[in-house]
């Protein structure tokens, strides 16, 4: 007759204890995505901020629901350029530091929206809409970047900067700038907003 | 003469019963941090030009890369006037002028020659790219002078022949203050097009500008 084998509790209970382990960290683990995210760097309104490849510097923020470019060729009267939503305007001095190329922006919205700049044609501001102008290094740039959202999504919105203008790259600087936009600023500068802001080149008409 | 008592030989010890095994594992543990480690470094090089091959020293001293002979005939420097060789205003910058000669050898043709870029490297690591920005191509075109390796447009399309010496000029936008010394510019191709390795690039040490 076979004698039981006693069972060995404490080898089960620990046996137990580490696969529910392995589940909980595993279930926890962060995703590929997570792990190789784009690293921010916070930074605030009138403040430079250095990243890996390029220092920005956001020194204010405007909204118009319209911009006033000069024509296309010379001699043409001046255009309107109307945002879907409304224009907000990031006056910047940007520096490429390391090596000569891009830097891109972008809107973060407080649920997480992102909205790119506008392209350098719209507002079409030569030299002065920063978004795909390339920098040489040690160059720095004064302009801006526009960008038309819906006004709605002010209201805790944050600017973001990065290399290149594609999108942030993993596992690099994404410079995230706090610019104010709360609720009673936002409402402030919507207030402020102008109906058609004035770009148009002061002087003679091209 | 055997009397009997003679003890018998002592048991090999666990070390020497289990060489074979140390042996083996000792090696596969070298291989498992050494393979990875080629590997990732082959794909560094297919990526990136980071192996510098240093010209040769000496004023018109010619140096091969990529089954061509390179040299740099002059540096030249000129104020930039702002508006000039950007689309945006920048502080006083300076335009360095290089001025190259290839000769292709055999293996190597003009539609490869083109492949090539320019770089400019400081002595603290910060990188120019020749003849950007864009509007510095139009300033170029102006000037006369043309950027690419291996052929030409202005004064007429023209090609570089093996065994004819072909001149382009790669020009840098830089600000007035970068200390001319320790500067390098180099020839870089595509990294993965290199050969025998990948990965390589030629480093030139500038002379010093005249102009």
């Amino acid at each position: 007759m076979s004698r039981a084998r006693p069972v060995r509790w404490g080898l089960v209970a620990a046996t137990l204890l580490s696969l529910a382990l392995i589940v909980a960290l595993r279930a926890r683990q962060p995703s590929f995505d997570e792990k190789t995210a784009p690293m921010p760097v916070a930074g605030t309104i009138g403040q430079p901020v250095q990243a890996r490849t390029f220092s920005i510097k956001v020194k204010r923020v405007k909204l118009a629901h319209a911009y006033r470019v000069d024509g296309r060729s010379r001699g043409d009267p001046p255009r309107e350029v109307a945002a879907d939503g409304v224009w907000l305007s990031a006056l910047v001095e940007a520096e490429r530091s390391r090596s000569s190329g891009y830097v891109g922006a972008q809107l973060r919205t407080r649920d997480g929206r992102r909205f790119r700049a506008a392209p350098n044609g719209r507002p079409d501001l030569k030299g002065f809409n920063l978004t795909d102008t390339y920098l040489a290094t040690g160059l720095p740039a004064g302009g801006a970047y526009f960008f038309d959202v819906p006004a709605e999504a002010l209201d805790g919105a944050t600017l973001q900067f990065f290399d290149g203008n594609g999108a942030p790259a993993q596992l690099d600087h994404l410079v995230d700038v706090d610019v104010g936009l709360d609720a009673p600023n936002v409402e402030s500068l919507l207030a402020e907003a102008a109906p058609v802001l004035d770009l148009t080149t002061p002087g003679p008409a091209r | 003469m055997n009397d009997g008592t003679r003890t018998p030989a002592a048991p090999p010890g666990w070390w020497l019963r289990n060489r074979a095994w140390l042996v083996a594992a000792v090696v596969l543990g070298v291989l498992a941090f050494y393979l990875p480690w080629r590997i990732n470094q082959r794909e560094l090089d297919r990526q990136r030009p980071r192996t510098a091959i240093r010209a040769a020293m000496g004023a018109g001293a010619w140096s091969e890369y990529e089954g061509a002979r390179w040299r740099i005939v002059r540096v030249r420097r000129e104020t930039a006037r702002i508006g000039a060789a950007a689309d945006y205003e920048h502080p006083e910058a300076t335009l360095l002028l290089v001025d190259f000669e290839v000769v292709p050898g055999a293996d190597i043709d003009a539609r490869r020659l083109d492949q090539c870029r320019g770089r400019l490297v400081d002595a603290g690591g910060r990188e120019w790219e020749a003849n950007l920005p864009p509007k510095l191509s139009t300033w170029m075109l102006r000037r006369g002078l043309d950027g690419s390796c291996g052929s030409r447009v202005v004064g007429g399309p023209a090609t570089a022949v093996a065994g004819t010496p072909f001149a382009f000029t790669h020009v840098y936008l830089v600000p007035a203050d970068v200390p001319l010394r320790g500067l390098s510019a180099d020839i870089v191709f595509p990294p993965f097009t290199t050969r025998p390795k990948m990965g390589t690039f030629l480093r030139f040490g500038l002379p010093a500008p005249r102009g």
